[in-house]
Parts: C-alpha cells; sequence; structure tokens
C-alpha cells in the first residue's frame, strides 16, 4: 500500500501500525525451507525424463560440525519402475555451500551456478524480519519516551516520538518495497 | 531479538559457522542452530558467549578424542 500520513504521533501508546498487510510479528519473519522429496511418479514405462526434487541432506565436515541444507537435483534418467524414492545412483554434487546465505557468505566456495539457495527468497526473508525488527524497536522507543514523559521531561519525549514517527515512516517505505518483492515475478 | 552470527571457538571471519541465525538450542552437548531460512548446523559442544547487542554467539566444540 502506497499511501503517505503523516500524524504527529502514532497511536496512543505510540505503537506504530501496518498499512501493508503484513503480519508484523517477529515470528513471522522465518520461512523454513527444508522439505523432502516433493516429486510425484506415476508413470510405469522406461523412459527418460528431467525432473526436479528437492530434499535436505546431513552430513558431518571432519570438524566434527553437522549440518543439514537443502538440495535440488535435477535427473534424467530413464524411469521403468515403480518409484520408493530411493536412488540407485550417485549424485555428484559439491558440498562448497555458503554457510549463512549470499551474498557474501564466508568460506562459501560455490560459483553460484550450482548454488541451490534461492537469494531472493533470503533477501525477503530477511527484509520482512527487518521490517518486524523495527516496528519491535520503534515499540521500544516510544516505551523508552513514555518514561520520559513520566519523569517530568516533556520535551525529550516529544523528541523522541518525533523519531519514533520519523522510524515509522521509514519502515513504511521498506513495508511498500517488501510488498513489491512479495509479488512473484511474471 | 536480534539475529545472530555464530562462531566456532573465536569470533574471527574463518570461524563462522552460520549468520542470520534466529534459534539455538542446546540439548545433550549438542547446540543446534537455525537461521532464518530454516538451515540447521549442529555442533557438539557448548556456548561460551553470547554478545546479544554485537549479535555474536561463540560455540566451544567439544574436542575431538
Amino acid at each position: 500500500m502506497d499511501h503517505e500520513h503523516d500524524h504527529e504521533y502514532m497511536h496512543e501508546h505510540g505503537i506504530p501500525h501496518a498499512h501493508d498487510g503484513h503480519d508484523h510479528h517477529g515470528h513471522d519473519a522465518a520461512h523454513p525451507h527444508m522439505g523432502g522429496a516433493d516429486h510425484e511418479h506415476s508413470h510405469d514405462g522406461g523412459h527418460s525424463h528431467p525432473h526436479t526434487h528437492e530434499h535436505s541432506h546431513e552430513h558431518t565436515h571432519a570438524d566434527g560440525t553437522t549440518h543439514t541444507h537443502p538440495h535440488e537435483h535435477v535427473h534424467d534418467h530413464p524411469h521403468g519402475h515403480e518409484h520408493s524414492h530411493e536412488h540407485g545412483h550417485e549424485h555428484g554434487h559439491e558440498h562448497g555451500h555458503p554457510h549463512g546465505g549470499c551474498p557474501g557468505a564466508a568460506g562459501c566456495n560455490s560459483d553460484c551456478k550450482s548454488c541451490d539457495m534461492d537469494p531472493r527468497a533470503e533477501v525477503v526473508a530477511l527484509m520482512q524480519y527487518m521490517v518486524n525488527h523495527n516496528t519491535a524497536h520503534a515499540n521500544e522507543l516510544a516505551q523508552l519516551a513514555g518514561r520520559l514523559k513520566d519523569l517530568g521531561d516533556t520535551t525529550a519525549f516529544e523528541q523522541v516520538m518525533q523519531a519514533v514517527s520519523d522510524f515509522e515512516k521509514g519502515n513504511m517505505r521498506l513495508s511498500t518495497v517488501l510488498a513489491a518483492l512479495n509479488i512473484p515475478k511474471a | 531479538m536480534c539475529l545472530s552470527t555464530v562462531y566456532k571457538i573465536e569470533k574471527r571471519p574463518e570461524n563462522e559457522v552460520l549468520k542470520n541465525v534466529m534459534l539455538i538450542q542446546c540439548e545433550g552437548g549438542v547446540v543446534t542452530l537455525t537461521d532464518i531460512m530454516g538451515r540447521e548446523e549442529r555442533i557438539e559442544g557448548e556456548i561460551a558467549s553470547a554478545d546479544l547487542t554485537g549479535g555474536t554467539v561463540v560455540v566451544r566444540p567439544r574436542a575431538i578424542a
């Protein structure tokens, strides 16, 4: 939603409010993508076709670190059998995946082309998190302003509340960008 | 409530384990990290320190015998 509002302060309690249709709760920021195999096969002929499926791997590095991460593979091999999600072939994938997401993850050995991460999805998730995070901080600042008012410093109270209002405007801009990012590209 | 970056042993770029960590669970001598995308890392060991204003957590892996 793309509108401006320019009220002096926010709500009665200084609580910023959403106008963008987003649920502003911190726990919504995460979007786990650890999926199992998500493909279906119902053919029984001895034919070949490419297909993609995603699953999670767990592996342990030499230093004892164990972790899981999703993989997506594209196969093109003949099918003349019932599928039981067991694969009788080797996967030749690299394990040079980033530990912490693009861009610029430390230790990333990926050439990006073989990377199994969706950088856009991660950016959107982080943006969502930040918008929620900013909303929470605006609330906390407003509460601090209230304490200043209780302490008798009305000037500081008004200044902080003005800052909160400005902060909310900036966050509203981010919300607008986020809403646009969430629209699937044609 | 900020996301954290988790390091092994000490805070050095080469020791980074996972960024944007939103959940840390410690159970049975295993520290399980989950980032904002749901990726998990498990380290046998314990949390050595958590700088909640700096968004930095250091995990001390259990020494491999």
